[in-house]
């Protein structure tokens, strides 16, 4: 008997979309939300004895790891402790629920079959790889340089006519209660005079890439779900199509039919970078070329879903269920 | 007038400020107010995208809900207490 460990929290809803995709297909599956743990859920496990291993759900529902065919890993959230301690003592203890977190996904990684592979994942947030091996595949990508050097900075935005700046790292951050989000961003005239910061946070430099619209390409396993973005209907999103949402706008979605090199090229740099699922963003610029901007290993697909109607999710609950890329 | 700094002083307000501008900070953007939490994210999720209620809603408001992060797609939360699951497939 086996069936699939969905590890992210209760309230996600995309994954609860695949949920509810694995229920109407008949197959098992279970769910180990990280926020639970350590207070609310165990996990168990002889690393020499794989068959020993298992988890203790919130509910009190024990899940033997030799059931688990695989595991699919979705934006679980972090470890919550009990009040009343320290600043270090939470340190300490977030520090050994990452260690153990990561050796028992280490662990299922050996005996499922694992979406997306940590290591591959970890490897393939890597924004300049995956930039290197889009162009080695023969898609177009936009002029880069990651630097903090200012000079460096200077000399490379005065090459352009217009240049964008993008974080190499995740996007959020958190300030006490605020929370914080760095989208892709056009530099201004005051932001060109302020060049100098680029010393104290490096970070992506790239021209400005002309848009016909922007491409969402989310990809499961062999399949290709190619979705156009008008960004460019919206001035709030010409930049960055995320900033729309800010405002409330709804941007328009429409199915999209990539060309058949392109899809191979999508494809093969998932492959390469050894992601079975991943949603990468694109452009199509005014001439119809189509260029590359990055790859999100655990991209957000249930907005495209609601956009489209694509099946996505359907797919991944398939995918799942096969327990092979 | 010229003003006589401590060291220490003189290191942090003079030579600190002017050199923690870290760049990428000019583009942060802040998430909204946590008051103003709930009226956005009833803005969005009216759109028929999640199981959140009213009550999750206030629950936000009153700080019961745990924000970790939000994209602008996809909301990440930890609510305390009972919590609405799917449960398991047993």
């Amino acid at each position: 008997m086996t069936r699939i460990l969905i590890v992210t929290d209760s309230h996600n809803e995309t994954a609860n979309t695949v949920v509810s995709a694995l229920c109407g297909m008949g197959v098992r599956w279970a769910r180990f939300n990280r926020a639970e743990f350590p207070e609310r859920s165990l996990a168990v496990f002889d690393p020499c004895r794989p068959e020993r291993g298992f988890l203790v759900d919130e509910d009190g529902d024990r899940i033997p790891l030799g059931e688990v065919k695989t595991t699919w890993i979705w934006h679980p959230n972090p470890f919550i402790f009990e009040p009343g301690l320290s600043p270090g003592q939470t340190r300490f203890l977030g520090s050994a629920c990452r260690y153990t977190y990561r050796s028992f996904l280490a662990f299922l990684e050996e005996t499922s079959f694992m979406v997306n592979s940590l290591a591959m994942e970890d490897r393939a947030n890597d924004k300049g790889l995956q930039l290197r091996i889009a162009r080695r595949l023969g898609l177009t990508v936009p002029e880069t340089l990651i630097t903090n050097s200012p000079e460096q900075a200077k000399a490379f935005c005065a090459r352009f006519q217009e240049v964008v700046f993008k974080v190499i790292n995740p996007p959020h951050f958190r300030d006490g209660a605020q929370l914080s989000c760095i989208g892709t961003s056009l530099l201004t005239r005051d932001d060109l005079a302020a060049l100098d910061g680029v010393r104290h946070s490096p970070g992506i430099f790239q021209n400005r890439v002309p848009k016909r619209f922007d491409l969402r390409v989310t990809i499961v396993g062999d399949q290709v779900f190619p979705v156009a973005i008008h960004s460019q209907e919206e001035p709030s999103a010409e930049v960055d199509f995320r900033q729309a949402w800010r405002y409330g706008i709804q941007l328009r979605h429409e199915v999209h039919e990539l060309p058949r090199r392109v899809r191979s090229q999508c494809l093969e740099l998932a492959r390469e970078l050894g992601l079975v699922y991943c949603a990468m963003d694109l452009v199509v610029r005014p001439d119809g070329e189509y260029v590359y901007l990055e790859t999100n290993p655990s991209g957000q697909f249930g907005w495209i879903e609601r956009a489209t109607g694509l099946p996505i999710a359907r797919a991944l609950a398939a995918l799942l269920d096969e327990g092979h890329g | 007038m010229h003003r006589e700094y401590p060291i220490n002083e003189f290191f942090y307000e003079v030579v600190m400020q002017s050199m923690l501008k870290p760049f990428a900070l000019r583009f942060a953007m802040p998430s909204p107010p946590l008051d103003d939490f709930g009226k956005w994210t009833r803005n969005y999720f009216i759109k028929g995208t999640t199981r959140m209620t009213g009550a999750d809603l206030a629950r936000i408001a009153a700080g019961g809900i745990r924000i970790h992060s939000f994209a602008f797609t996809e909301f990440q939360y930890t609510q305390f207490g009972p919590v609405p699951d799917l449960g398991d497939s047993d």
